[in-house]
């Protein structure tokens, strides 16, 4: 499992587990699963999504924001 | 005895008081509702970075970027130069918000032995900006709310500022001290080591490893660089969102204790007041009587 949090500059937006969750990476859609290789990024436009309880999510991203993923963590800022 | 008329005059004079100190409470008290909205608005985002720095403070990589320790042991005893960021608020009349801030200011000094000769300040608000003005500190950066910027700008330029003296060796430690907001009741006066960072030692978390960096355009260092940037950004922002929500809600603790405290004053002075104008009327009766006696 995947410890998700995404926050902006106005509220928590998300904070919870799920299975697999993908990013609009700088350079390309990443996908991250549990176990996945630590790494920094920033983010560019796109949607976020995740999965939980077999149903996907979609957050959109309006302008940025910086991702972390460390050992099952994985941490979003978004710039809006 | 006191003067009837000296009694009434400080009645109505304080009555005024107690009217102005009650808007001032009702005044704080609406300003403090927009503060603490703004402040909880940006803790999510705050916390959620403060977790990311806590991942990647321990990634050894990144220990050789110039924001770690690069004064290790050697000069930090004798006391190299220390900048301290100071948010204080621009105006009086909120408690003790502020002289608790100089407080802590004082015991940090005294009890890690520095020397006030090598001390820069960087302070945000006026009442810390005369404070140190007056004690002839040396004001590497001092700003005011009421110049005009927005506020986010106003954090910007003093991480630049200190940013940049950090890297040019001008400073070798940074700390903040800045008030804490814990309730409406509570704010604390609460000291911090920002720069130079130090990976946690707690040895379970410093497992993390290394990172891969998406590769960009930008060198990996820059982006790193903007990381950290960043974050001295969001959380100065977030101290100064904090020390507002703390100074309205300060200040309206202040001025309802000062309503009370004039409320009381006038039942002692109305007490007074009837006592004298009693004693005076007995006075005259005793007069009267004495003279009808007189006249038999």
């Amino acid at each position: 499992m995947l410890k998700l949090k995404i926050a902006d500059k106005k509220k928590l937006i998300f904070e919870g587990e799920t299975d697999f969750c993908e990013l609009p990476a700088q350079s390309g859609i990443e996908g991250v699963m549990p176990k996945h290789v630590n790494f920094i990024s920033y983010l560019i436009t796109g949607s976020i999504k995740y999965k939980i309880d077999g149903t996907i999510k979609e957050i959109e991203v309006l302008s940025g924001g910086l991702a972390e993923v460390s050992n099952d963590n994985v941490n979003i800022l978004l710039d809006s | 005895m006191p003067n009837l008329k000296s009694i009434k005059r400080k009645i109505s004079s304080i009555k005024n008081t107690r009217q102005i100190t009650k808007a001032m409470k009702m005044v704080a008290g609406s300003k403090f509702k927009k503060n603490q909205a703004a402040m909880n608005e940006y803790k999510a985002y705050a916390s959620v970075y403060d977790g990311i720095m806590d991942n990647i403070k321990n990634n050894s990589v990144l220990h050789l970027h110039p924001f770690y320790g690069k004064n290790d042991g050697k000069d930090r005893k004798t006391g190299g130069n220390i900048g301290i960021v100071i948010i204080s608020t621009d105006r009086g009349l909120c408690g003790s918000f502020n002289i608790n801030l100089f407080k802590l200011f004082n015991e940090e000094i005294k009890s890690n032995g520095l020397d006030e000769d090598k001390i820069k300040i960087y302070v945000l608000g006026k009442k810390a900006y005369d404070f140190f003005k007056k004690n002839n500190y040396d004001i590497a950066f001092g700003m005011l709310y009421s110049d005009g910027d927005s506020i986010l700008n106003t954090a910007g330029l003093l991480c630049d500022t200190f940013i940049r003296d950090f890297k040019n060796n001008v400073i070798d430690d940074v700390y903040i001290i800045s008030n804490h907001y814990i309730s409406t009741l509570q704010q604390r006066a609460y000291s911090e080591k920002l720069l130079p960072i130090k990976p946690s030692d707690n040895s379970v978390s410093g497992k993390s490893g290394g990172y891969l960096i998406e590769e960009t355009t930008a060198y990996e260092n820059e982006i790193i660089d903007t990381i950290f940037n960043n974050y001295f950004r969001t959380k100065i922002y977030y101290k100064i969102l904090e020390s507002f929500a703390g100074e309205q809600a300060s200040r309206m603790n202040a001025m309802d204790n000062a309503t009370r405290n004039a409320g009381k004053l006038i039942n002692k002075l109305t007490a007074a007041y009837n006592k004298a104008r009693q004693t005076a009327v007995t006075l005259e009766i005793l007069d009267i009587i004495n003279g009808v006696n007189a006249v038999k």
